[in-house]
């Protein structure tokens, strides 16, 4: 009787460990409540390093905003998305990085990109004083204000999360 | 002596604090612009909800800004409104802070959304759709994202309230 249950428990933890699930969700732009199309959404390890089978685990949006990844290992990850805005003839890249994410079993995980945030942080890299004083509160603003309001959300199965980054990047030189 | 000289400071100090006056100051932003709300109407109800003196209703200013002075401390509710237009109707867009304790001068800001009011709206004239359990979409994702924001002294606080009203 005993090794039946031994046998079981064995059966189940195997299974489990092989699991193949799947990640999938909306990306969302915040000011127009519209899709963002051709967002790419990647998956990197714990320690958020790319993963040796990344190419098989990364993916774009299609022209309604959603994407799907499948076929991963139980395991946990962090979920990384982009999206390119152009400004100043440049075109930079905003990416959302999640915290440690345990998939264990399918997922819906939802990022919500924000024109505005984008424009805050791309203005507070060339502005770093006054970015600074935004934030320490000492002139407010209905900027200050507004840049609290704007920032990047994800969301897991539906439920707002905290964020591990977000930054963005001049994508310019990078062919 | 000695006595008698605390027990009066100590009556002098309670008797400030009662009358102190404070303020309530803030910005009105819309989400979407990340640009101010001018002409948004602020304005406290005590700690019931009901009307206070007029004195205590402003309008925000082209920069978003509002202030209301000379407040005494206190328990209240701070409401702010602005109005959308849809479908050849005013609507005005209603937020209402819980309960706050106004013991100081307070920075409250409100982020009002004009796609948070849509949605709102869409969900006046289909209820039914609140009791249906929807496929998951990407209006589910943006309903959610596009919420209503209250800030007091910068940081994020829940709504007491929010709805919408048709105006004549």
């Amino acid at each position: 009787m005993k090794k039946l249950l031994l046998f079981f428990s064995l059966f189940f933890l195997v299974n489990s460990s092989n699991a193949q699930n799947s990640i999938s969700g909306y990306i969302i732009s915040l000011e127009t409540a519209e899709p963002i199309p051709n967002a790419t959404i990647f998956l990197n390890n714990r320690h958020n390093i790319s993963l040796e089978q990344s190419d098989s685990l990364r993916v774009s949006t299609d022209s309604t905003g959603f994407y799907k990844i499948d076929e991963i290992k139980a395991g946990t990850y962090i979920i990384n998305a982009w999206t390119t805005y152009r400004a100043m003839d440049q075109r930079y890249a905003m990416v959302i990085t999640s915290d440690s994410v345990e998939v264990k079993r399918s997922r819906n995980v939802d990022f919500v990109f924000s024109e505005n945030a984008f424009k805050y942080r791309l203005h507070a890299k060339y502005h770093l004083k006054e970015a600074l004083e935004m934030l320490s509160q000492k002139k407010r603003s209905s900027d200050s204000v507004a840049f609290r309001a704007v920032l990047p959300q994800i969301y897991i199965d539906s439920k707002k999360r905290s964020m591990l980054t977000w930054y963005i990047k001049n994508i310019s030189s990078i062919k | 002596m000695k006595k008698l000289l605390l027990i009066g400071f100590g009556l002098f100090f309670l008797v400030n604090s009662i009358k102190a006056q404070n303020s309530i100051s803030g910005y009105i932003v819309s989400l979407e612009t990340a640009e101010p709300i001018a002409n948004a109407t602020i304005f406290l109800n005590n700690r019931y909800g009901l009307p206070t003196e007029d004195s205590l209703r402003v309008t925000s200013d082209s920069t978003g800004f509002y202030r209301i002075a000379r407040i005494e401390a206190g328990t209240y509710i701070i409401n702010a409104w602005t109005t959308y237009q849809a479908m050849n109707e005013h609507y005005a867009q209603v937020i209402q802070s819980n309960r706050i304790e106004v013991d100081s001068s307070l920075n409250v800001d409100f982020v009002f959304s004009e796609i948070a009011f849509k949605y709102r709206l869409h969900g006046k004239y289909h209820p039914w759709e609140a009791f249906i359990p929807q496929k998951r979409s990407l209006n589910m994702v943006a309903r959610r994202a596009v919420r209503l924001q209250l800030f007091i002294n910068s940081q994020r606080k829940s709504l007491g309230a929010s709805f919408i009203e048709r105006m004549k």
